[in-house]
């Protein structure tokens, strides 16, 4: 125990005393870690949306007027993609649009005929197959018009991709940056500190003692990067979710209302942020450690 | 007990350089031994060798039981336990006051604090530098810089101290005390080795003497010193 405190505060004094690329190494990480995190919140959030759009994946198939209404739904219903289906006639389809726009209600009231056709709302029950869905509905023979939510729910799937694809390369550049920072900084750290690891070496000192208080000082690093880059994470993400929210009735509209609040996942990404930041410091020092100190 | 038997080494480096030659050295527990030599005789080669900085190209190292042609490196830290250093240049940590300079060798080779609570007012106290305990390596003048490093290298009580030129930094009228302190550890049973080339303090002195020239042992004899006279 009582080198272990020793050890430790060893460690920290490091820290200290490469004050400057200490700072640097903190600011590399908790820059790496922000991006990396708010990519990964950014990914869940779309995650989201797609299950949202998914429940909301409803097809609008027109019918022409003369078309087999009957046969029409059967059709709908024995296609394997299809979950649900439900006829709206043209009347009732009509009576629906003058309460959507019951401001213009006069627009509707001089109609010299209906000209909302008999629709088939059909649900789907794989969004990744929408378009397939489309393309084998208008086909049928009597179909006049298929409308499908296709640009956004493919604009969320490039979204996600996107921000995977960030993510996967962040992680990738923003590691291996924070690995060399920190590595310089341990290696710095051994340079100032040789004449005392010389005396620990002839003194008796063992590879693990002379080699503990640089990961410590690395596991500091890194940790602190966690905390930090938790704490910019939260505050970003708060402000943004805040714009979003204030008009809630729009983002629900388009299936964003259930985007995470930073509140239901903030202990995980503590955690993940504090255990990817002393990961990526314990990784630097013992590359550094390992090179440059030959005990 | 330090023995070399038929110890070569050579060096690689500069073309291939032949640092000591065939040289057999027993020294017994308990000893004084000074060894003296020109620049290149080997005198660092063979102190690189009883701390095992360097291992031997043929021959056989024993030190405090130790085989050092054969050790593993995780021993090494073990074995460099039962020896204390002093270095010309002090190598005193300028951070740290004296106290914690000698009580580093303690915490680093895992000492109670309890010990190292004892030991490190009993040595300074050898060394009489109890009332410089809390200066700092900066404020120090080069004789009591060298009495902090010899306190540090007998704190842990090691079996052998080598001495690699303890003297040459410091003035030469404080050369005769720092002899005289390492000569006060060696009688509390401490085998002392101690490397100089101050023909002045080896005469003054006397003891066993062993005189290295171009990697070889060339004289190795007790001699009568003017202060065994007095």
């Amino acid at each position: 125990m009582n080198n272990f405190t020793y050890l430790i505060k060893q460690g920290i004094r490091s820290v200290w005393k490469n004050r400057f690329m200490s700072f640097a190494s903190l600011c590399i990480m908790t820059v790496s870690l922000i991006l990396v995190g708010m990519s990964a919140i950014v990914m869940l959030d779309c995650g989201i949306i797609l299950d949202n759009v998914s429940d909301k994946n409803e097809i609008s198939v027109y019918l022409n007027d003369d078309a087999d209404i009957k046969h029409i739904g059967e059709v709908l219903k024995s296609n394997t993609l299809t979950e649900k289906v439900d006829f709206i006639s043209s009347e009732e389809g009509l009576k629906k649009m003058i309460e959507q726009y019951s401001e213009q209600k006069e627009l509707f009231e001089n109609l010299p005929y209906n000209p909302v056709p008999a629709t088939y709302m059909v649900t789907i029950n794989d969004i990744d197959k929408m378009s397939t869905a489309v393309q084998q509905f208008k086909a049928i023979d009597g179909v006049y018009k298929v409308n499908a939510p296709m640009d956004f729910a493919s604009f969320i799937k490039d979204l996600r991709t996107t921000f995977t694809i960030i993510g996967i390369v962040l992680i990738a550049a923003l590691g291996t940056v924070s690995i060399i920072i920190i590595s310089n900084t341990t290696r710095l750290s051994v340079f100032a500190r040789r004449k005392e690891i010389a005396i620990m070496r002839i003194v008796g000192a063992t590879n693990s003692f002379i080699k503990t208080p640089f990961f410590v000082e690395g596991l500091f690093i890194g940790l602190l990067s966690g905390i930090l880059s938790w704490f910019v994470t939260k505050l970003i993400y708060e402000n943004l979710f805040n714009l979003f929210t204030q008009n809630l009735g729009m983002w629900n509209a388009l299936g964003m209302g259930d985007i995470l609040q930073f509140s239901q996942i903030e202990w995980y990404v503590l955690a993940a942020c504090c255990a990817a930041g002393a990961i990526l410091g314990a990784i630097g020092t013992v590359l550094s450690t390992g090179k440059y100190l030959k005990v | 007990m330090v023995e070399l038997k038929n110890v070569d080494v050579h060096f690689k480096d500069g073309g291939g350089v032949d640092a000591l030659n065939g040289v057999n050295l027993r020294i017994e527990d308990g000893e004084f031994v000074f060894i003296v030599g020109d620049s290149g005789a080997g005198k660092s080669t063979l102190l690189k060798l009883l701390t095992r900085e360097i291992a031997p190209t043929s021959g056989r190292v024993f030190v405090n039981g130790y085989n050092l042609a054969k050790i593993k490196n995780k021993k090494i830290p073990y074995f460099r336990r039962s020896i204390g250093m002093i270095f010309q240049d002090f190598r005193l940590i300028p951070d740290l006051n004296v106290y914690d300079n000698v009580a580093f060798v303690l915490r680093v080779t895992n000492k109670s604090k309890k010990t190292i609570r004892h030991r490190v007012p009993y040595v300074l106290n050898l060394v009489k530098l109890v009332e410089r305990a809390k200066a700092y390596p900066d404020t120090l003048s080069g004789g009591e810089k060298q009495r902090v490093a010899i306190a540090r290298a007998f704190a842990s009580d090691p079996k052998l101290i080598i001495a690699d030129e303890p003297t040459a930094n410091i003035d030469p009228a404080l050369s005769y005390d720092i002899v005289k302190l390492l000569k006060e550890i060696n009688k509390c049973g401490t085998t002392v080795i101690m490397v100089t080339h101050e023909h002045s303090l080896v005469e003054y002195f006397g003891g066993r003497i062993v005189s290295l020239k171009n990697g070889e042992v060339i004289f190795d004899e007790y001699v009568e010193g003017e202060a065994q006279d007095e």
